[in-house]
């Protein structure tokens, strides 16, 4: 320590740094900075309060990263698991592809071994337990994916005959037979049974199939945990797919090329039928949730920023009120470099506080999270995954290491000022409003914030990079940084009218006068201050914008999409032609629509789609699909979603093929199925639909808020016609007059077991409580914003009245009653709320804006229509201006002591 | 409220006040009363007490006993809002320091205790530019209060504390910042204006030289007043 002996000033010890010969030392700048830290009169709650907002953007970025990481990396784990040994895997649509397949494959000469499945879900009888089961044959398994066939064997009993144990040594090797059931450990414990025990399961015809419980599989293998594995012939008869597979694992034989078996194969193949690496497929799948993650990682570093601001707001303001006490630190002989550091070395230990407390947090949350809303924090990705938290030291290290620069980015800027305080005007009286008028009056703050603003407008032409918005993301930094740089500017300008409009009036009252005029005055205090409450304001509006936006056009389009009174069935559901003849003919029902469902592979490398087979008028596709652009003509802003995701895909893909045939069948896209193919109204489409490729016409593109893969409509009666399929997955029901859906649900009992019949009503409401599930984290995130904007307040008006308590004095002696100062103080803290209200709302509108038709859109590739919630927003303005006047009412307290009297001896 | 009739000459009067800080006792049972008109001089050793007599004379502080009357009104018994009401009113304040409001210029300074109390335009319109002319800064009307020195401040200061006609100007060492040229020139200034205005003054001085300008000076010793010239 070099700084050995101090004085002490106003209660402030002074280190002696003239007696000083060498440079301080990162120790003895450590300790000062320390010590000076502890002398932070008035700021010790803000810069808690900045402390543990920076904790909860640490805390919330990387719990986020931690619980997606570990149920990505339990998903993969999983489809590796399951693919075991398997190079490759054929994979066709959700109703399977012949068996013949199966032929062409295993005889191919690159392939060592083929292992086929089926795979399915079907409710146990007792207990309704819904049962993911994979049909294998275990002969051919063996070889390809040995995890399925491992695991516990019942134990051997005395008595058993010696038939009966060369049955099971037979089932030991080769696994199954029809009526056994090998099931996960967890699976057990949700059916309550064990090894030994009769279960039945119901077929797509609502039949019930005998199985007995043989045995477990493997308990280390975790992705099987929550699964059974029976005979590939009764997972066929089961899912009524008797002569058909779901797919085909394959070995390659080694020497063969890789590169080439696919095109190979695939080219031997049916329509609708490719070939995949299977961790590329999951990859695909994983991506489908990426957009999702992503947006929930920006999110936790918009806290992170929020917290940086409250940094750099405390900061800012303390190297203003401390002015004079940096001047005397430099006259004293402390160069602006060790101040520098100094100021510097301060926010690494606030940040690194604030990194490894947000460090804890992120655990807690994270384990929180994972129990309460599951691994996809109630996004719906990722179904069936239970992770388990583990620890992530690079992630750790990494969020750790942001949260310290966030700090450091925070307090960067004033420990600038802090350094180059020049100690002879930083003594005088006045100095310091000098401190920060750069803010208010400075013309490169002027031009950097309209720089950052007209940067925003160029990053909205920017497309997609790989399916992120890294365009809308950038621009709506640059906005938000950019309406930082101009709060200054723009309160003045505000107060500047303000002043105007009550100097006109013939007797202004004084008080406001005098609380607007010290405002105006002085601006640059409370600028740095309002900057945080902007930026919180603006971030809570876009949220509420945005949320607000997608929840009404969510609604609106569940009434389109769900025009029925109720509704049956699911995508595991097989109405057959019969069935479906008997539910029309009930006395229940006055009119009936089926929609047949299936997954369509457009091309290797993406998530299957949707197909919707439909009825549906091609004269009036707007009575059943909710179109944003169709034969009546495209919507502006859908037509420049398109050319967006046209730019994206790149020139030469499929959207620039030529428009043709009016004769063409017609199908209906929806949003994503746009984005993704580049497709748009007018153009064809080839769908490989019943082993082979058909082209369609596509006549209009529809809103889907539930396929973010994209999904294909077309008219049943085509459907069935290329595919003989005439069964139905789900009935829309319309009660006859005077009945009831408790009736239709009793004259349905003999479907009992295989679906039940559910009210629209309830499928909506059930839809809205996943859809608020979904936005969570979102809503928790305005509040935080919304507190963040409180503390800037708080903080803000409790370091004003201590700066100003100078002044506030004056008036007191100069007969301005306590009452009154009171109110000037209330008055002030409305009119920065009140500011921060006019540009906040302004932002955030702009914000709202982009998430709405930039980062939806390039995201998830949906739109959503515009709507403000008024109510909401005013509420939040209401209680932002209530408190205003609490904290005002609060910090004037201050003025109330015998020491503010007396500040008048002060040369302040 | 309760208002005495004073002796019709009398401006202020204090009687037996005493203020405790903590078990510091500052003032013990001091008396003093000041004609109107008169221009006194308080002295006396730091921590004698000098600014808490003016502080309790104001109204801003409240004494643990005595009664203060300034211009018959009786401060004691007003409540806070009163008190700042009367302080509006009678009193005009001088400080060491200048203390002028930074976010307004020299005549917005000037202005303020007009505004407060309410006056019309056109009447501040014709009392600032008066005043400022009669501490001799009609051209620096418009300037920041960071661009004046030490004298042109006490300068404003001086022309605020008199700008609305106060009975009483209370001064706490309004010299003590300024090198002893301007400090005579702001003091002759000072008493000038406290007479032209036909004000009555307390001037809280270190400054011997100062005091003997005033019309009298009171030594505080102990908490108690004694005249001293």
């Amino acid at each position: 320590m070099q700084a050995e002996s101090s004085s002490v000033m106003r209660g402030v010890r002074i280190p002696d740094f003239h007696r000083r010969s060498a440079p301080l030392g990162f120790s003895a700048l450590l300790l000062e900075a320390v010590r000076d830290l502890a002398a932070y009169r008035g700021a010790r709650l803000r810069l808690a309060l900045a402390v543990a907002v920076l904790a909860l953007g640490v805390g919330l970025g990387l719990a986020i990263h931690l619980i997606n990481e570990v149920a990505l990396g339990e998903f993969t784990g999983a489809i590796r698991t399951l693919a075991g040994q398997a190079d490759l895997s054929v994979r066709g649509p959700q109703s399977g592809f012949a068996e013949s397949v199966f032929a062409q494959i295993v005889l191919h000469p690159g392939v060592a071994a083929a292992s086929p499945i089926v795979e399915g879900e079907r409710p146990e009888r007792a207990s309704r337990v819904l049962v993911r089961f994979l049909g294998i044959d275990p002969l051919r398994a063996q070889f390809v994916e040995p995890a399925l066939i491992s695991g516990r064997m019942p134990q051997g009993r005395a008595s058993k005959s010696a038939d009966e144990r060369a049955d099971e040594r037979a089932e030991a090797r080769l696994g199954l037979r029809t009526d056994r059931l090998f099931a996960g450990v967890r699976l057990l414990e949700r059916l309550h049974r064990s090894i030994g025990d009769r279960i039945e399961l119901l077929d797509v015809r609502g039949e019930p199939v005998g199985f007995v419980i043989a045995g477990t599989l493997d308990p280390a293998v975790s992705a099987l945990a929550d699964r059974a594995v029976i005979d590939i012939a009764a997972a066929q008869y089961l899912e009524g797919m008797v002569g058909r597979l779901s797919r085909v694992d394959v070995r390659v034989r080694p020497g063969t090329d890789e590169g080439q078996l696919p095109t190979q194969l695939t080219r031997a193949l049916p329509a609708g039928v490719t070939v995949i690496a299977p961790l590329e497929g999951a990859r695909s799948d994983a991506q489908v949730s990426r957009a999702y993650r992503i947006n929930l990682s920006v999110l936790a570093l918009v806290a992170l920023f929020c917290g940086s601001l409250l940094i750099f707001s405390a900061q800012a303001l303390q190297v203003a009120r401390r002015r004079a006490h940096f001047a005397l630190l430099r006259a004293l002989g402390l160069t602006e470099g060790e101040l520098l550091s100094q100021q510097l070395i301060q926010a690494l230990l606030l940040g690194s506080l604030g990194a490894l407390l947000g460090a804890c947090l992120a655990y807690g949350i994270a384990a929180l999270a994972l129990a309460h809303l599951g691994a996809d924090l109630g996004s719906g990705f990722f179904r069936g995954v239970t992770p388990s938290l583990r620890w992530d030291g690079t992630a750790t290290g990494l969020y750790t290491l942001g949260g310290i620069l966030a700090a450091l980015a925070g307090a960067a800027l004033p420990a600038l000022e802090a350094a180059r305080v020049a100690p002879a005007r930083g003594l005088k009286p006045g100095a310091l409003e000098d401190a920060w008028r750069p803010l208010t009056q400075g013309r490169s703050v002027l031009i950097s914030g309209l720089a950052l603003l007209f940067a925003a407008m160029g990053f909205l032409l920017m497309p997609p990079v790989g399916g992120v918005p890294v365009g809308g993301y950038l621009a709506i930094a640059c906005v938000l940084l950019g309406s930082v740089v101009l709060t200054p500017r723009v309160l003045v300008l505000l107060l500047g009218v303000l002043s105007m409009a009550l100097r006109r009036r013939p007797a202004p009252n004084a008080v406001a006068l005098i609380s607007v005029e010290q405002l105006r005055g002085a601006p640059s205090g409370p600028a740095v201050s309002l900057a945080a409450m902007v930026a919180s304001v603006s971030l809570a509006v876009a949220m509420m914008i945005m949320v607000n936006s997608f929840r009404v056009s969510f609604q609106s389009w569940l009434e389109q999409i769900l025009p029925a009174q109720a509704y049956l069935g699911d995508a595991g559901l097989r109405l057959s032609a019969d069935e479906q003849a008997r539910i029309g003919r009930l006395p229940q029902v006055g009119r009936v629509e089926f929609l047949r469902s299936d997954e369509l592979r457009l091309s290797p490398d993406q998530v299957p789609m949707m197909l919707l087979a439909r009825d549906i008028d091609p004269a009036n596709p707007r009575a059943r699909l909710p179109l944003v652009e169709g034969p009546m003509g495209a919507g502006l802003v859908a037509s420049m979603a398109a050319e967006r995701a046209r730019r994206a895909l790149g020139e030469g893909s499929l959207a620039t093929r030529a428009v043709p045939l009016s004769a063409l069948p017609p199908v209906w896209i929806s949003e994503a199925a746009a984005a993704l193919t580049g497709l748009t109204v007018g153009q064809f489409i080839d769908l490989p639909i019943g082993g082979q490729t058909h082209r369609f016409r596509i006549d209009g593109i529809w809103r889907d808020y539930a396929r973010q893969q994209g999904a294909i409509v077309i008219e049943r009666a085509h459907y069935q016609a290329l595919t003989g399929d005439l069964s139905a997955n789900i009935a829309a029901l319309w009660l006859a007059p005077a009945a009831t859906v408790d009736e239709l649900r009793a004259a349905l009992g003999w479907l009992d077991g295989r679906s039940r019949l559910k009210d629209v009503g309830s499928i909506r409401a059930f839809s809205l409580t996943l859809f608020d599930r979904t936005f969570v984290v979102t809503y928790a995130l305005v509040a935080v914003s919304v507190l963040i904007g409180l503390i800037a307040l708080a903080g803000n008006l409790a370091t004003l009245v201590l700066a100003r308590r100078g002044e506030l004095s004056v008036l007191r002696h100069l007969g301005v009653a306590l009452i009154e100062i009171t109110r000037m103080i209330a008055l002030q803290a409305l009119l920065i709320v009140l500011a921060a209200l006019i540009m906040g709302v302004s932002v955030g509108w702009v914000i709202g804006r982009i998430l709405i038709e930039v980062v939806n859109r390039d995201s998830f590739h949906w739109s959503m229509d515009l709507h403000v919630p008024w109510g909401a927003m005013g509420a939040l303005a209401l209680l932002l201006a209530v408190l205003a006047l609490l904290t005002g009412w609060l910090s004037a307290r201050a003025v109330r002591s015998a020491d503010v009297i007396r500040s008048v001896t002060e040369d302040w | 409220m309760a208002i005495e009739t004073p002796p019709a000459t009398i401006a202020l009067s204090a009687h037996a006040l005493t203020k405790h800080f903590g078990s510091r006792r500052v003032l013990d049972g001091l008396d003093l009363e000041v004609a109107r008109g008169e221009i006194v001089a308080v002295i006396g050793e730091s921590g004698a007490g000098k600014s808490t007599l003016l502080n309790l004379l104001a109204g801003l502080e409240t004494s643990d006993g005595g009664a203060i009357a300034i211009e018959g009104v009786d401060l004691a018994h007003l409540d806070e809002r009163a008190r700042s009401l009367a302080r509006r009113r009678l009193i005009g304040f001088v400080f060491q320091a200048f203390h002028l409001l930074p976010y307004f210029d020299v005549a917005g300074n000037v202005e303020l205790p007009l505004r407060l109390l309410g006056w019309p335009l056109e009447d501040r319109r014709a009392r600032v530019p008066a005043m400022l002319e009669a501490v001799g800064l009609a051209d620096r009307a418009l300037a920041r209060t960071h661009q004046l020195s030490g004298g042109e401040l006490q300068r404003v200061a001086l022309a605020r504390a008199l700008a609305h006609r106060p009975a009483l100007v209370l001064a706490d060492e309004p010299t003590g910042n300024l090198d002893a040229r301007t400090a005579r020139e702001v003091l002759d200034l000072l008493l000038r204006e406290i007479r032209a205005n036909h004000a009555t003054g307390l001037i809280v001085t270190h400054s011997h030289q100062a005091a003997m300008l005033c019309d009298r000076v009171v030594r505080i010793i102990d908490g108690r007043a004694f005249n001293a010239s």
